[in-house]
């Protein structure tokens, strides 16, 4: 297996904790992006064998969510939200000054492989607008140039 | 003002467990499972006229009571926490600061639908809400508000927290039951309604958070005193979350009826660098666009209505002088276009069909007759599509049409816009 | 019932049935694209919006329950509007490349829009495309060996998925993303294969899947449509042909409710290629100097009258033997007992080639002789227990297969396996039992010990005390509680189907099995109470019927014993002729007498002989040893290569006439083409060559005269009129109908246990695969580039401790012979067991067989 034993011990418990089986689909990739930071076919052909669940049904139900790559991105992927508050506020000054900073276009990797750019809906984040956010995991809120270099600094740093 | 909901919500580390127990909550539940019935419950909440917070404004005490009381199969109460709709922030905050509040009021309100199974589904982008009602969670059963005899009244309830992964359409209920059922999330087509047949087609009740979150307070201090807040056909109070060119953004929680002024000048410090006012979107884009002469509407379910618009998930969005109207559309159709489900045809083809149309209105390539035939593609999708992102997806040209067709028309004269979005970020 | 009106006119459906229904029912029609039939409705397409009064919104038909007093408008203005918007909808991203598409009429995106009348598009924007060309109608991909996807013209009706979820249970074609990038796609490194796929094609509204054989063959309305029934298993789904010319272009299905429900495996649909096959006999052949070489049907009708009045003269009827055939039409089966039992006047006959151990010839005696299957299809659907033995369902009898999926997802019918390896029908069984191989005897008297009440008596009581669950779990392998558990399910089922397939009809101890199962229905019940019963499932089309038309040693058609005095002489009064009483060779015997020297003369019709009789060397043997042999084929087959005449014979496509499926249905089929090159359909070759000898009562010149025949004489089928048989077939009931006066009395069934022979460790099983049916469908192109290489399926562990892995060239040996295959590890197999298809010509598997040992015992070695 390509999973780790530690995902696949978390995979498992998914496995039986719901009314229905299926159910544990979801829960289960959450545990393989969080390895991953993508879900590869190789990776959702073992999810499915782990839950018993046909391959084709994992793959349908990863293809509809977007918070699941499917191909590697950068180690940071910097997700901007380009919906209307962050918009009205500047969010695509905020892609270009991105782009021009790491001299790649949204949907890119940096060579170094260390960051990726891409855009994203509203994340519930309107009051502390424009925002990004990393890895699907921190919002950086309330962003300004000087936040956004303070934050390539560090992210490049760690 | 009234605070129902945020009454806790600056207390410091609220989000524990002995901190919420010591402001005064779980009484509800206590109160619940003490002196009621699941019948008396939901009498008592259809007799607040707690209303739907999640956008549909539906009575939620009658909801409750469609659930079949005779049916064998097991009964589920889902949370609905995908808060999805682009500028609400209400639920998030909710579960980030004050997350007890709302499960206390699901499980006041699974008890009341005999439900023993409660999925708390959180949009995935949420890290730190799924983090702290995770944690939450765990800290109930610790205390025996959720797992085995419930406070020792025999009631059983398991709550399980669900993450989403990226669809606004799974807040719509029928989709989010499918997520949950580990599919694509499509919506389904109703009825069957989810009272009847909802998550693994059993009875099923779908509240947002917020609605739940007023649950505990109303069983606590009774239906007249609920009644006796906001407006007799909009009780109780409801969370506005304020974005866009605003001074002060953020959630406010105001008795219904107070009116739109109040929010924006009073609370919201008024536009920002001192601009002039040019629309509101006053509860998500899927509600129609008001502008500077509806400044005195009072937010209500009915006011509103009377404006023209609605009060949706109360995600209020406001916009400066300096807005394109086009452009604003633009995006909003994009958003719309990017969460379809694809399973109905008007809403999956209309979209992209908008959206291109006002891409090209936007980048200087509109026609004259493309303004009808924005409008005409509206109708052929609105009252056509099985859920209501169909519904939704035209809001935003129809309203913005109704209101600055001279704008659009500009945008074909002078071949593209004049007024791109200024803002540049500090 | 509930009333409504559909524009003003008053109909009445059933309660929970939907607008569509009821709109359908008044004859009006309402377009779909997203419903059918047999699917749950999703609402997806919104193609089928009505108006109905009262009511703000249109409403989408397919979906709406009908409620009592609705006033529904299909052709109100505001209906049409809404679907003409639709309607637009849906053509803005379609590539409307119909004067290219294969699909071009009989595209249901053609005809509604055609129906729906806008001949205009607001829509002036790019379209959306999936792949890279802008060209749409090449713009295409095969996703498995059959099928090809055009993604830009897929409307998403998901009807091709659901049809795979919901009906057949298979997960090989999905759909992906979301909104108007919605995408139907296989995944990576699996092409569809599943046996059901076909039906997506036929089902799929518009041109974005194509099956690989039809597209760009020709335009539908340059075909004919034929009423036929599927030539291949014996569940007798219907099809349609559809032949121009001499050619047949596809076959699809032919909705009949009681059997198919409208859907058909990918044998039935894509093996018809066999017909028009290039290898086909084209002339009749002679042997001379050792080869076979053309004649004319003159010729051949000459010698071979010849050599029947020649032989006859000598050595009297009993010289000669005839071997029938289960794939030939009753007509075909019943003209050449009729040919043998009055020109040549012998009870030689028979058509079980199969089998080692034969069973009794049916008959009518009583339930439990009838060997056939005493339900119907449909009846899997009200049963409460369907309990499967001996049988890869879903390989040999694709449509029950269906059917009994759908009694578990519809009706949580539990399902009880009891195979001797696991089946692919396991994902929706309650239980699986897997006895060991031979010990199935065993497994059935101890649940009937455990089934034990006052229908048995003492003696029955004591002896069947002997198989507790404990000394059965030792012999068994199973253990001891799943017995206890399984029998307590079975007594306590208020109705139970037994099935009994392929590996219970060849097994070693084929009689015992089947009596120990009536035991056991007898005891729960199962015999008496309705949809309940136990069910003989023959293997091929007209199995069942070549068994009704007699051509058996010991039986007139109808299953009559040949001294039955009364019906005898009916008989003989028919066909003008005296019947000999005295039973004839079974195949077994004839086979013996050929190589004594007894009989001289065999005549076989479309039956292979030499691939399918369980010892090749023997059947090559004696063949050898024919003075002379007729052969009646439609291929050169390895038995047709050894004759002395050749006789080509026309395909199930090719003749009319009725075959009688697994289920005693009755059902007509029409010619699909004029038989190929010089060929002929069976009977009629058989009438030829009687007239030829002057026999004038064989003067047919129409399938429709025998049938009239036929059904004016054979017992269970008296009263059937070929005229009236209409779309469904009848079934013929005869005893079964009265099942539940039956009276059965328990018999003893002891088991033998299989004797092990030194060095050969391993026991053949053989079977059926998913994607063939027989050595027949070998020939068909189309089955072959899904699966068209032989193995040997074993068990890992035995695999590993031979140092053998999936594809490694193997040989497998018995005392009989040697051949070479490749080997394939499943963990499906117990240890010690292997399983060989039998359906390829080139992997001659009954090398490895011996007629007299009941088990096949065999060693393997890596080459
Ligand atoms: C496209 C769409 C998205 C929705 N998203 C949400 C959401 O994110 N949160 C929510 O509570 N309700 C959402 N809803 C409304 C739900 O369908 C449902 O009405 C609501 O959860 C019911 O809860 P309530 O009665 O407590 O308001 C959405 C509806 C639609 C049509
Ligand atoms: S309206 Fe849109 S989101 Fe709703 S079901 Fe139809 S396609 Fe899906
Ligand atoms: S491929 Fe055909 S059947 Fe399948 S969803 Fe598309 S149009 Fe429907
Ligand atoms: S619009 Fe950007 S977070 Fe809501
Ligand atoms: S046929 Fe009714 S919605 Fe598709």
């Amino acid at each position: 297996m390509i999973l780790s034993e530690k995902t696949q011990k978390k995979i498992l418990a998914e496995k039986n904790k719901y009314p229905q089986p299926k159910t544990a689909i979801l829960p289960a990739l959450y545990a393989v992006y969080e390895e991953f930071g993508y879900l590869s076919n190789e990776t959702m052909k073992e999810t499915g064998e782990l839950l018993n669940i046909p391959f084709l049904e994992i793959v349908e139900v990863a293809s509809f969510y977007t918070m699941f790559p499917k191909k590697p991105t950068g180690k940071y992927f910097l997700q901007v939200c380009t919906n209307l508050s962050c918009a009205l506020l500047g969010a695509e000054d905020l892609v270009k000054h991105l782009e021009e900073k790491l001299k790649v276009k949204t949907g890119q990797v940096t060579p170094d492989g260390v960051f990726s750019i891409g855009r994203v809906e509203c994340l519930g984040s309107c009051g502390t607008a424009p925002m990004l956010q990393v890895n699907n995991l921190h919002f950086q809120e309330d962003l300004t140039k000087e936040k956004v270099d303070k934050l390539l600094e560090e992210l490049k740093k760690s | 003002m009234t605070k129902i909901v945020f009454k806790n919500i600056d207390k410091p580390e609220q989000y524990k467990i002995e901190n919420y127990i010591k402001n005064g909550g779980y009484q509800g539940l206590a109160k619940t499972l003490k002196e009621y019935k699941p019948a008396d419950i939901i009498e008592m909440v259809k007799k607040s006229g707690l209303r739907g917070r999640g956008g549909a404004g539906f009575p939620t005490g009658l909801k409750w009571g469609f659930i079949p009381k005779d049916s064998k199969k097991p009964k589920y109460l889902c949370v609905n926490a995908d808060e999805s709709e682009p500028g609400t922030f209400k639920d998030r905050e909710i579960m980030e600061k004050d997350p007890h509040i709302s499960i206390e009021g699901a499980i006041i309100a699974s008890y009341a639908i005999g439900a023993n199974v409660c999925f708390y589904y959180i949009r995935g982008e949420f890290v730190l809400c799924a983090q702290r009602i995770q944690k939450a969670i765990e800290e109930a059963y610790d205390k025996g508000y959720l797992g085995k005899n419930i406070l020792g009244s025999g009631y059983n309830l398991d709550m399980y927290l669900y993450r989403g992964a990226g669809a606004y359409i799974c807040g719509e209920e029928t989709a989010l039951l499918e997520s949950l059922e580990g599919k694509r999330g499509l919506a389904r087509v109703k009825p069957p309604f989810p009272a009847v047949e909802g998550l693994y087609k059993s009875p099923t009740v779908v509240n947002n958070v917020e609605t739940l979150a007023n649950v505990p307070d109303i069983v606590l201090k009774g239906a007249d005193w609920f009644l006796s807040i906001g407006t007799a056909k909009s009780p109780g109070t409801k969370i506005f979350s304020l974005s866009g060119h605003i001074n002060k953004p953020g959630n406010y929680e105001l008795d219904m009826g107070t009116p739109l002024r109040h929010l924006i000048y009073d609370l919201g410090g008024g536009i920002k660098d001192n601009r002039k006012l040019k629309a509101i979107i006053p509860g998500g884009p899927s509600v129609p666009i008001l502008t500077e002469e509806h400044l005195d509407v009072k937010l209500d379910f009915e006011s509103l209505v009377q404006a023209g618009t609605m009060l949706g998930s109360g995600g209020v969005i406001v916009m400066d002088e300096t807005t394109c109207m086009v452009k604003t559309a633009l995006i909003l159709m994009n958003f719309f276009k990017h969460e379809s489900c694809g399973k109905c045809t008007p809403c999956r083809e209309g979209t992209v069909w908008l959206y291109d149309i006002l891409y090209r209105l936007e980048h200087g390539e509109g026609k004259k007759e493309d303004i009808d035939l924005l409008l005409k593609v509206c109708e052929n999708i609105g009252g056509r599509t099985i859920c209501a992102l169909g519904d939704a997806a035209i809001v935003p040209v129809q309203s913005t049409i109704k209101y600055f067709r001279e704008e659009y028309i500009a945008h074909v004269e002078n071949r593209g816009c004049l007024t791109p979005f200024k803002f540049q970020l500090n | 019932m509930v009333k409504i009106n559909v524009d003003g006119k008053p109909v009445e459906v059933e309660e929970g049935q939907t607008v569509l229904q009821a709109a359908l029912k008044l004859g009006i029609y309402c377009p779909t694209f997203c419903w059918h039939e047999k699917l749950e409705p999703i609402g997806a397409c919104r193609i089928c919006l009505v108006e109905i009064e009262k009511s703000p919104k249109l409403a989408v038909s397919c979906i709406t329950k009908a409620m009592e007093g609705m006033n529904v408008h299909v052709s109100s203005p505001k209906a049409i509007d809404g679907r003409k918007g639709v309607m637009e909808m849906l053509l803005v991203n379609h590539p409307l490349d119909c004067p290219t598409c294969d699909k071009g009429g009989e595209c249901d995106l053609q005809d509604v829009a055609y129906y729906v009348k806008n001949d205009r598009s607001r829509f002036g924007e790019p379209k959306r495309r999936f792949l890279t060309s802008a060209r749409s109608t090449f713009d295409e991909k095969q996703i498995g060996p059959l099928m090809y996807l055009t993604m830009n013209r897929c409307i998403a009706c998901f009807k091709c998925v659901r049809m795979l979820k919901e009906v057949a249970g298979e997960y090989d074609l999905g759909a992906f993303g979301r909104g108007v990038f919605t995408e139907i796609d296989v995944v990576k490194d699996q092409p569809i294969t599943n046996e059901f796929s076909g039906n997506t094609v036929e089902i799929c509204p518009v041109g974005c899947l194509t099956s690989k054989p039809f597209r760009y063959a020709v335009r539908t309305w340059l075909t004919q449509k034929k009423s036929s029934v599927c030539g291949f298993c014996s569940d007798g789904c219907n099809l349609t042909l559809w032949v121009g010319g001499d050619k047949i272009f596809r076959a699809t299905s032919r909705k009949n409710d009681a059997v198919d429900e409208g859907w058909i495996c990918d044998k039935g649909r894509y093996g018809y290629d066999i017909v028009n096959h290039s290898d086909r006999i084209k002339t009749p052949l002679i042997k001379k100097n050792g080869k076979l070489e053309p004649a004319t049907w003159e010729e051949t009708f000459d010698l071979i009258s010849n050599k029947i009045k020649e032989t006859k003269d000598k050595f009297g009827p009993d010289a000669f033997a005839g071997i029938g055939s289960a794939r030939c039409s009753n007509e075909d089966n019943y003209l050449f007992q009729k040919f043998f039992r009055t020109v040549v006047g012998t009870n030689n006959i028979d058509h079980r080639v199969a089998f080692k151990r034969l069973l009794p010839s049916p008959s009518s005696s009583s339930i439990e002789n009838l060997y056939t299957m005493t339900n119907s299809i449909e009846e899997l659907e009200k049963t409460k227990m369907i309990v499967v033995i001996g049988c890869d369902i879903t390989s040999e009898h694709p449509i029950i297969g269906l059917r009994i999926k759908k009694a578990v997802n519809n009706y949580a019918t539990p399902l009880v396996l009891i195979n001797s390896k696991k089946t692919k029908l396991n994902a929706w069984a309650k239980t699986e039992i897997l006895p060991k191989f031979g010990t199935e005897v065993a497994l059935i008297n101890s649940l009937c010990n455990a089934a034990l009440n006052q229908k048995a008596d003492q003696g029955f009581k004591d002896w069947v005390k002997t198989y507790s669950p404990q000394k059965v779990s030792e012999i068994t392998g199973v253990e001891a509680n799943a017995i206890s558990k399984l029998a307590e399910e079975i007594s306590s089922a208020e109705r139970c189907i037994f099935l009994l397939g392929r590996d219970v009809l060849s097994h070693p101890q084929n009689q015992e099995l089947i009596d120990a199962v009536y035991n056991l229905a007898h005891l729960t019940g199962a015999l008496n109470k309705p949809h309940s019963g136990v069910n003989l499932l023959w293997e091929y089309n007209n199995s069942q019927g070549a068994l009704d038309m007699g051509v058996l040693p010991d039986r007139l058609p109808g299953l009559t014993p040949l001294n039955q005095a009364d019906y005898l002489q009916n008989v003989e009064k028919v066909w003008q002729s005296k019947i000999s009483t005295k039973p004839g060779f079974n195949i077994h015997q004839i086979l013996d007498g050929i190589d004594k020297g007894e009989v001289k003369f065999l005549y076989v019709m479309e039956e292979n002989l030499v691939s399918n009789y369980p010892d090749r060397k023997y059947a090559q043997a004696v063949l050898a040893k024919a003075a002379f042999s007729v052969v009646q084929e439609i291929f050169l087959s390895e038995t047709a290569q050894r004759a002395t005449v050749v006789l080509p014979a026309a395909s199930f496509a090719e003749k009319e006439g009725t075959f009688t499926s697994v289920e005693r249905r009755v059902q007509k089929f029409q010619r699909g083409v004029r038989p190929q090159n010089q060929s002929k359909p069976d009977w009629q070759i058989i009438s030829m060559l009687a007239l030829w000898m002057d026999y004038e009562n064989f003067n047919y010149d129409s399938t429709e005269k025998i049938s009239t025949e036929i059904f004016s004489l054979v017992p269970s089928y008296l009263g059937l009129d070929y005229k009236k048989l209409g779309n469904n077939g009848a079934q013929w009931n005869g005893f079964v109908s009265k099942k539940e006066a039956m009276t059965y009395s328990l018999k003893k069934t002891d088991l033998k246990p299989i004797q092990s022979e030194q060095g050969y460790p391993f026991i053949l099983t053989t079977g059926n695969l998913v994607h063939h049916c027989g050595t027949l469908s070998g020939y068909s192109e189309n089955l072959n580039l899904v699966v068209n290489e032989s193995f040997c399926e074993m068990n890992q562990q035995d695999a590993e401790k031979l140092g053998i892995k999936t594809n490694d060239e193997i040989w497998l040996e018995s005392a009989s012979g040697k051949i070479k295959t490749k080997a394939k590890l499943s963990s499906n197999l117990q240890p010690g067991m292997v399983f060989v298809p039998i359906n390829f010509k080139e992997l001659e598997v009954n090398l490895l067989m011996d007629k007299d040992n009941l088990v096949d015992w065999i060693k393997i070695s890596k080459v």
